[in-house]
């Protein structure tokens, strides 16, 4: 009877999948890990962001849409939060209410030790959004994108 | 026109730069300079405010700042340089109350016209500025963050101001003299001038 039990709890979890965290908590290190691996491989836009930034949760739906019309060419879009971790499921929420789904990151640690590996001239204010294109080369935008045109027209010119 | 306070980059005092007094509205009601401080060695100058995440994590921190260095002659003076119209949680009002609910015992004072953040080159809150007294001049030895872990204290490694207020204290050079800011843009008025 148990053996059965477990077979119907277990085919019920393929049908229901565990709505796991969208957020994992991350170092540098392993944030640099995940778009290293697809450097070359694709365009990365990666977008830093917090549910306290009110700049930022403006432009997100932007970058929603963007996400949409880059769907079949070779672009990634990372999303990096920088709440505190307690706030993670304020983050979560944040991202689930404005339709985004996948995995998504939050970085820890003192943004002394990696804001200047990202980019010396930042002064950690986001909304920052930076672009890796497949030779590798780094597209700085320390800016709020005002529309999806604006933020589309940039990543267009750097995927080819 | 929504703003990264990116454009200030270039701008702001630098360690070994001189800085400036000023003459700003307490949170009793009396006006507070620098210059009142006869006896302080120097100070430790933090761009703050009521609402941002950032700045409530510190508090107690900085709290616990000024209790340490007052008595040696570095006293904690918390500046609000934050547009209140956008932000009325920042307003001198809520100052107040915030001060005294949080016990505070430093000066927390209102640059309302946002001077004093233009003149410094403030980015964030927290922002700290730590300033030495040399003859009429106000030396800045450091600048940036008050340590490397806002959300947890326990976890603080790498005590940034109270290292360099340790080192001025016992006439040797500041180790590190600068960090970045981390916390929330200050918040300019549409009006400002960049």
């Amino acid at each position: 009877m148990r053996v059965i039990a477990i077979a119907v709890f277990l085919w019920l979890g393929t049908l229901f999948p565990v709505a796991g965290q969208t957020i994992q908590t991350v170092s540098f290190d392993q944030l640099e890990r995940v778009w290293k691996e697809t450097t070359g491989s694709k365009v990365q836009v990666i977008n830093f962001w917090a549910t306290w930034c009110r700049p930022c949760l403006l432009e997100l739906p932007h970058f929603r849409e963007a996400i949409s019309e880059f769907e079949d060419k070779d672009v990634q879009f990372l999303f990096v939060s920088l709440d505190f971790e307690n706030n993670l499921s304020k983050a979560e929420q944040a991202l689930k209410a404005r339709g985004f789904t996948g995995k998504h990151f939050l970085l820890t640690g003192d943004p002394n030790t990696w804001i200047d590996k990202i980019d010396p001239d930042w002064q950690g204010d986001i909304p920052y959004t930076l672009i890796i294109r497949k030779d590798g080369s780094y597209v700085k935008a320390p800016y709020v994108f005002e529309s999806t045109e604006q933020l589309v027209k940039l990543i267009r010119q750097h995927v080819n | 026109m929504l703003m990264s306070s990116s454009v200030f980059k270039t701008d702001g005092l630098k360690p070994g730069d001189l800085a400036r007094d000023f003459k700003l509205k307490n949170v009793d009601d009396k006006f507070v300079a620098l210059r009142d401080y006869k006896n302080a060695k120097g100070f430790i100058v933090i761009f703050s405010c009521n609402h941002c995440p950032y700045v409530k994590a510190y508090e107690s921190r900085m709290e616990a700042l000024n209790k340490l260095f007052a008595p040696k002659g570095y006293p904690v003076i918390a500046i609000n340089s934050n547009d209140v119209s956008r932000y009325p949680e920042d307003s001198f009002e809520n100052m107040q109350r915030n001060a005294k609910q949080k016990g505070f015992t430093f000066p927390y004072l209102f640059d309302e016209t946002q001077e004093i953040a233009h003149f410094y080159g403030a980015l964030k809150t927290p922002h700290v500025y730590v300033l030495e007294k040399r003859g009429d001049d106000l030396v800045v030895k450091y600048v940036g963050a008050i340590d490397d872990n806002t959300q947890d204290a326990e976890k603080v490694e790498k005590r940034y101001v109270e290292d360099a207020v340790n080192a001025l204290l016992t006439g040797k050079t500041v180790k590190i003299q600068e960090t970045k800011a981390i916390g929330c843009g200050i918040k300019w008025k549409e009006s400002a001038d960049k």
